[in-house]
């Protein structure tokens, strides 16, 4: 059973990891949204980057890269208490998926 | 798809997501996180089939090469040998099947696909690994 903290549980121990828990007292999946937005975001900007430079990109290859450092963040996101187990089986078999079609289906 | 290309890329998908789910469980254990990934009784699951498959498909290659080594040509009139590829096809087939049925049970449970398209998706795949061999076997086609 995970317990959710609230503003109640700061104090001058709990320190940073305290401060980032707050927002998923009242909406467990805002950190997910957030990693959400990261892949979205490294995805995206590692296509249109590759496209910029070589006139092309794939971007099986973007996604797949993006999903290993959602894993990796959402690592230390657990490590600080802000990622719950739920949400971290939730984008493990995602980035899974992706990593599993990029395996199969990359030209190289 | 060619078979020894499928059979490189389910090994190592299998590879691939063990090494991140241990990257994961080891970095949360030395950091003493209080919830790990598994205490969710479908990730321990997956980690020990994975991690079981992994390690016993190196031992059923070993019986096949043995099999392979030890196997005494026959050279029969009109006959076709296939006595020595069939051991390692089968241990083939075997672990892509064991690989695949483990990878998609991640999304079937999680997100809830239908069994029925989980179950279509496996039996296309399993009919291709059936031609595929056999074609091997007959030598139509090379590994």
């Amino acid at each position: 059973m995970v317990t959710y903290p609230d503003l109640s549980s700061l104090n001058n121990q709990s320190g940073i990891g305290g401060l980032l828990a707050v927002p998923t007292s009242g909406y467990p999946y805002f950190w997910l949204w957030i990693m959400v937005s990261l892949w979205a975001i490294i995805s995206s900007t590692l296509y249109f980057k590759e496209k910029e430079r070589k006139g092309f990109g794939s971007l099986l290859s973007s996604l797949a890269v993006a999903s290993f450092a959602i894993i990796i963040l959402s690592t230390i996101g657990s490590i600080l208490e802000i990622i719950t187990v739920e949400i971290m089986i939730y984008i493990l078999v995602f980035n899974f998926l992706i990593i599993g079609v990029w395996f199969f289906f990359s030209n190289s | 798809m060619h078979l020894k290309k499928l059979f490189v890329n389910m090994g190592f998908l299998g590879v691939f997501i063990f090494g991140i789910m241990t990257f994961v469980l080891v970095t949360q254990v030395d950091n003493d996180v209080t919830y790990t990934i598994t205490n969710n009784t479908f990730i321990n699951n997956t980690y020990g089939s994975l991690s079981g498959n992994l390690s016993i498909s190196e031992e059923k290659l070993q019986v096949a090469t043995g099999n392979f080594d030890n196997n005494t040509q026959i050279a029969g009139g009109g006959e076709l040998d296939v006595i020595p590829v069939v051991s390692q096809g089968r241990i083939t087939k075997t672990i892509i099947i064991g690989l695949w049925n483990i990878y998609i049970q991640m999304p079937q449970v999680i997100f809830g696909v239908s069994p029925i398209v989980a179950g279509f998706i496996s039996s296309v795949l399993l009919l291709f690994l059936i031609l595929g061999i056999w074609a091997i076997w007959k030598g139509v086609v090379g590994t």
